[in-house]
């Protein structure tokens, strides 16, 4: 059984323009002990789907169907409190902004340890010394220090690794980073990147890694999923994907991609473009979500939209004329 | 190539400080420190850095948005640091500037053609109602907007789109230099490979020089001429792009490429460990402001401030390690192309 599996997970708001079908129809496994990374760019759904895991999305405009099976339970059916056992201490998460997310007037010791003391029954002095632990395991140099600081007072690096502290203090089985090194500088996010990866063979945590960036997935994730307007159009370990992708989507962004090196070595290089703009998920789309900006594109793509197929071990793809297959007329 | 834009030993210094009632000391970030860079006609020059390294700050001072505290920056041989206020426009005339944010930079009550022809009518671009329309019509085509965007709002546009209005506004004075700060970082990366590439096309059409501040190297090597790597206000490394990139001399830059990650999953690569988060500006490390978080300090590094000096065509740093022997020059004896630069 896999540890977390999403089955037809739909995630729509009612907006004053109609419903926003944000995600629609996301299968996802997650086993113990893996990074799966989701990889899309704005309005894709990777956020709201990676949200809607922990059920921090609700409200009367919002509305989640499908299954979420933590364990083999499904999460959407339990009650807020058996969900609040599930926050923070099953499954965490940690967010792009590390300063919103922490609380500013409350000293970092005091938020690593009230997770541990909602979870585990410790006293104070135990969560502390634990929440102290937390603080040199993610490299906080003089932890015991930084006990006594406000989030202020550390740079967003060391607030990043705050927040991954408070989100390991109990031992998750899961660990949900949403763009977690987007605000970072590029030497920073190496670091975090470095952090996470670490912390995971280490403690054996399974993550599902958010992300716009490829270069982050190439270096955490072993599969990925790559979404578009609300679907999943592509999954594939991650050497298969950066190797052959077959979605003309991964394809097109992964050519766009400006990379080090390539630039240089073409006279007149051109980054790839991928033409205009992503469909919007408000109301019903006809046929392939990508149909509009796609270079394959046929005339049943604006009609039909395409099934996940399986191709080889492990890869899914949702086109009707994946890359390195032949398009009648072009 | 002629030289447009020179800066010579450029300081801003910003004072924080006084609080309630003024009873706070006040205190100087040193947010840019002894900068100089020539920007030639048509080229690109690409300010790198991390957050609070001054490259920002760089791009206001010759934006004019803040006052420089010392040094000088002629443009076309006039002296431009030292305008007075009422003749600015001028000057803003022939340097204009791209936001990061397309969503804050617009104004949502004005439609794309008054955004257009505001800077048309300021700057006395075009003169009559005519002239205008024609201009902005031109505008809007040669940045890929749809025809019909000068009668629409920005909230009708994405992000993608909304930049390229940004960018026929800058060009709509028809200016030498255009200061693009962090213009394609808030993109995403389909829409950001449409905008690099509409910056380069638009160069070599108008040949308006570039000044592109960005912390992001893959796509500063993609637009940049001329690279300067700006670490807590200075200036530690400048030279042409290839060889930025290729011979990199100083171990920030080092850092900086081998920090960048590479969209290949088979790509192994030992990084250059860089402990440590930056230094607080308000009190910057003695010497070289890089020894805190260098692998290769030593003791000289901690005590003196190094200079930025030739080593080799064209190519500056300031780094101390370049003044040993190059055998015993830690930079030059792994192989040229480090982890940064690989090939496939």
């Amino acid at each position: 059984m896999a540890l977390l599996e999403l089955k037809d997970l739909r995630v729509h708001f009612r907006t004053p323009n109609g419903i926003n079908r944000a995600v629609d129809g996301l299968d996802l496994v997650l086993d113990a002990g893996e990074t799966v990374a989701i990889v899309g760019e704005s309005g894709s759904g990777k956020s709201v789907a990676s949200m809607s895991i922990l059920r921090l999305l609700h409200g009367e405009n919002c509305r989640s169907d499908g299954e979420i099976l933590y364990q083999g339970r499904n999460l959407l059916d339990l009650d807020e409190k058996a969900m609040r056992r599930i926050r923070g201490n099953e499954i965490s998460m940690i967010f792009q902004e590390p300063m919103t997310a922490l609380n500013p007037v409350m000293k970092v010791g005091r938020q690593i340890s009230e997770a541990i003391l909602l979870h585990q029954n410790v006293d104070r002095d135990t969560a502390m010394r634990k929440a102290q632990d937390m603080l040199d395991l993610v490299g906080i140099p003089e932890s015991k220090r930084r006990l006594d600081e406000y989030p202020h007072q550390l740079s967003g690096g060391m607030r990043q690794r705050v927040m991954i502290a408070i989100a390991l203090a109990c031992e998750p089985s899961i660990l949900i980073a949403d763009e977690p090194t987007t605000a970072l500088d590029v030497t920073i996010q190496a670091q975090i990147l470095d952090l996470v990866k670490e912390l995971k063979d280490r403690l054996g945590t399974s993550v599902l890694i958010v992300t716009h960036d490829l270069g982050v997935v190439a270096e955490v994730a072993n599969r990925v999923v790559v979404m578009y307007a609300g679907q999943k159009v592509e999954e594939a370990g991650v050497g298969d994907l950066f190797a052959a992708p077959l979605h003309p989507y991964t394809e097109g962004l992964l050519r766009a991609m400006p990379k080090l090196g390539t630039s240089r070595v073409t006279p007149d290089w051109r980054l790839a473009e991928i033409p205009g703009q992503i469909v919007s998920t408000i109301g019903e789309i006809k046929g392939c979500v990508f149909a509009n900006r796609c270079n394959r594109v046929q005339e049943v793509c604006h009609e039909i939209r395409p099934a996940l197929r399986t191709f080889g071990s492990g890869r899914v793809a949702a086109c009707h004329f994946p890359c390195g297959s032949k398009v009648p007329d072009v | 190539m002629s030289d447009l834009l020179v800066v010579n030993h450029l300081e801003k210094t910003y004072t924080i400080g006084g609080g309630f009632l003024g009873l706070a000391p006040l205190r100087g970030v040193n947010a840019v420190s002894d900068v100089s860079f020539v920007l030639r006609k048509g080229e690109t020059l690409a300010l790198v850095g991390e957050s609070g390294c001054g490259k920002s700050s760089v791009g206001r001072c010759l934006l004019r948005l803040e006052t420089p505290s010392s040094g000088e920056i002629h443009l076309n041989g006039q002296r431009i640091d030292t305008l007075a206020e009422t003749e600015l426009r001028k000057l803003r005339k022939s340097i204009q500037v791209i936001f990061q944010d397309p969503f804050s930079s617009l104004n949502p009550r004005q439609r794309i053609g008054e955004v257009l022809a505001e800077p048309l009518r300021n700057f006395g671009v075009t003169s009559g109602k005519d002239e205008t329309a024609a201009r902005i019509r031109k505008l809007i085509e040669m940045v890929g907007l749809p025809a019909d965007s000068a009668l629409r709002w920005p909230h009708e546009f994405s992000g993608g789109q909304r930049q390229r209005v940004g960018i026929a506004r800058a060009l709509a004075a028809n200016p030498d230099v255009i200061v693009c700060d962090e213009a394609v970082s808030a993109l995403d990366v389909s829409v950001k490979a449409q905008v690099i590439n509409l910056l380069r096309d638009l160069q070599r059409e108008t040949g308006v020089a570039l000044l592109f501040i960005s912390h992001d190297l893959a796509v500063v090597e993609n637009i940049a001429h001329q690279v300067a790597v700006m670490y807590l206000g200075r200036i530690v490394e400048l030279a042409p792009r290839d060889t930025i990139f290729e011979r990199p001399r100083h171990p920030y830059t080092h850092a900086l490429l081998s920090a960048v990650p590479i969209p290949d999953p088979t790509h192994r690569r030992t990084r250059v460990p860089l402990q440590g988060d930056l230094p607080s500006p308000f009190n910057p490390p003695s010497g070289c402001r890089f020894h805190t978080r260098c692998p290769l300090a030593f003791d000289r590094c901690r005590s003196e401030v190094p200079v930025l000096q030739s080593v080799g065509t064209q190519h500056r740093a300031a780094c101390h390690l370049n003044d040993l022997p190059n055998a015993a020059n830690p930079m030059l004896t792994p192989p040229a192309t480090p982890e940064g630069a690989h090939s496939q």
